[in-house]
């Protein structure tokens, strides 16, 4: 598929910078071959006036990774999103994911009220090995990478479970309960259209 | 726990033969504290969470004053010890199939004879 899509990646501490690197690695290469144009503010480029402006109608997708709060996400220089505080017409018709922690509470379902179509996100803290990221951003990466195929909300949803299922599944295979059970905690946590319909629209496309 | 009296070890909890008590049937109190003796024995911990990395100190800490991600930790714990339960539970059954008898191959066995 075509479209555009906007990146924003905080990149402050340990978390935020494995969350970077693995999207750097493995999903926004995939939007090239989709030929998905890609915007990308990264690090403290990533302001809230900065992603604002940056939403603009050619773009279909936001895919955001940082610390999230229930109502708002946190960059390097103060907020970047919150309730309320930003005009409706930037996430119109957009489809948003949010690799972070609580977003999927308060401010996944004011994205949705304020016209977004489709929300995936985390509804509590995630969490993962400092030495085994990939157990997680892998399973995540997966929503980016088929939305920007073209597929549902609803089959990106699918395709993620079945990612981190498949990985809960490995890892417990080889004994490693700990990192699995991190996975399924994250799993769990894993919000969008086909979780509850406060997170939008099953059926949306890019 | 184990027979009122201690912690159990994974050989106790899956023996029919002594009495414990584990998952939803613990107080919220037992359940941190089987957290943190389990971070206390792990090698190493460390965990990307909000607020930087979790090493075994601050997971115990965060355990200990109870916060959104100390529950988190016990909760991850708890499924953790699920899995090993679950685990065990078919290592033993593959075990025990391997001890049964093998029916098939003594009927194989009475067809060559004939």
């Amino acid at each position: 598929m075509s479209g555009g899509a906007l990146a924003v990646d905080t990149i402050s501490d340990d978390l935020t910078i494995a969350c970077f690197d693995a999207r750097d690695a493995n999903v926004y290469p995939h939007f090239a071959e989709q030929s998905v144009v890609l915007t990308r503010l990264t690090g403290p480029a990533a302001t809230a006036a900065a992603v604002i402006a940056a939403l603009t109608p050619d773009i279909d997708l936001l895919t955001l990774s940082g610390h999230g709060l229930a109502d708002r996400i946190l960059g390097q220089s103060g907020t970047i999103l919150e309730v309320g505080l930003y005009p409706a017409e930037a996430v119109r018709a957009k489809i948003i994911h949010m690799l972070a922690c609580d977003s999927g509470e308060l401010l996944g379902p004011d994205l949705v009220a304020n016209g977004c179509k489709a929300f995936f996100g985390y509804r509590e803290q995630f969490l993962f090995p400092v030495a085994n990221p990939r157990d997680f951003l892998d399973c995540d990466g997966v929503i980016d990478r088929a939305l920007a195929q073209g597929l549902t909300a609803d089959e990106a949803f699918q395709l993620a479970i079945r990612s981190f299922n498949r990985t809960i599944a490995d890892l417990k295979k080889a004994g490693k309960t700990f990192r699995a059970s991190m996975v399924q905690h994250n799993r769990d946590c894993l919000v969008a259209p086909s979780v509850d319909a406060r997170f939008g629209d099953p059926t949306a496309t890019l | 726990m184990a027979n009122g009296i201690g912690v159990a070890t994974l050989r106790d909890v899956l023996s029919p033969r002594v009495p414990t008590i584990d998952g939803d049937d613990l107080t919220d109190e037992n359940r941190a504290a089987l957290t943190i003796m389990r971070i206390e024995a792990q090698h190493d911990l460390r965990v990307a969470a909000r607020g930087g990395v979790l090493d075994k100190a601050r997971a115990i800490e965060e355990v200990r004053r109870d916060t959104p991600l100390g529950r988190v930790l016990v909760k991850v714990e708890h499924q953790a010890i699920g899995f090993l339960k679950e685990i065990a539970a078919q290592q033993r059954r593959r075990r025990e199939a391997k001890k049964r008898p093998k029916t098939r191959a003594m009927t194989s066995t009475r067809r060559t004879r004939r």
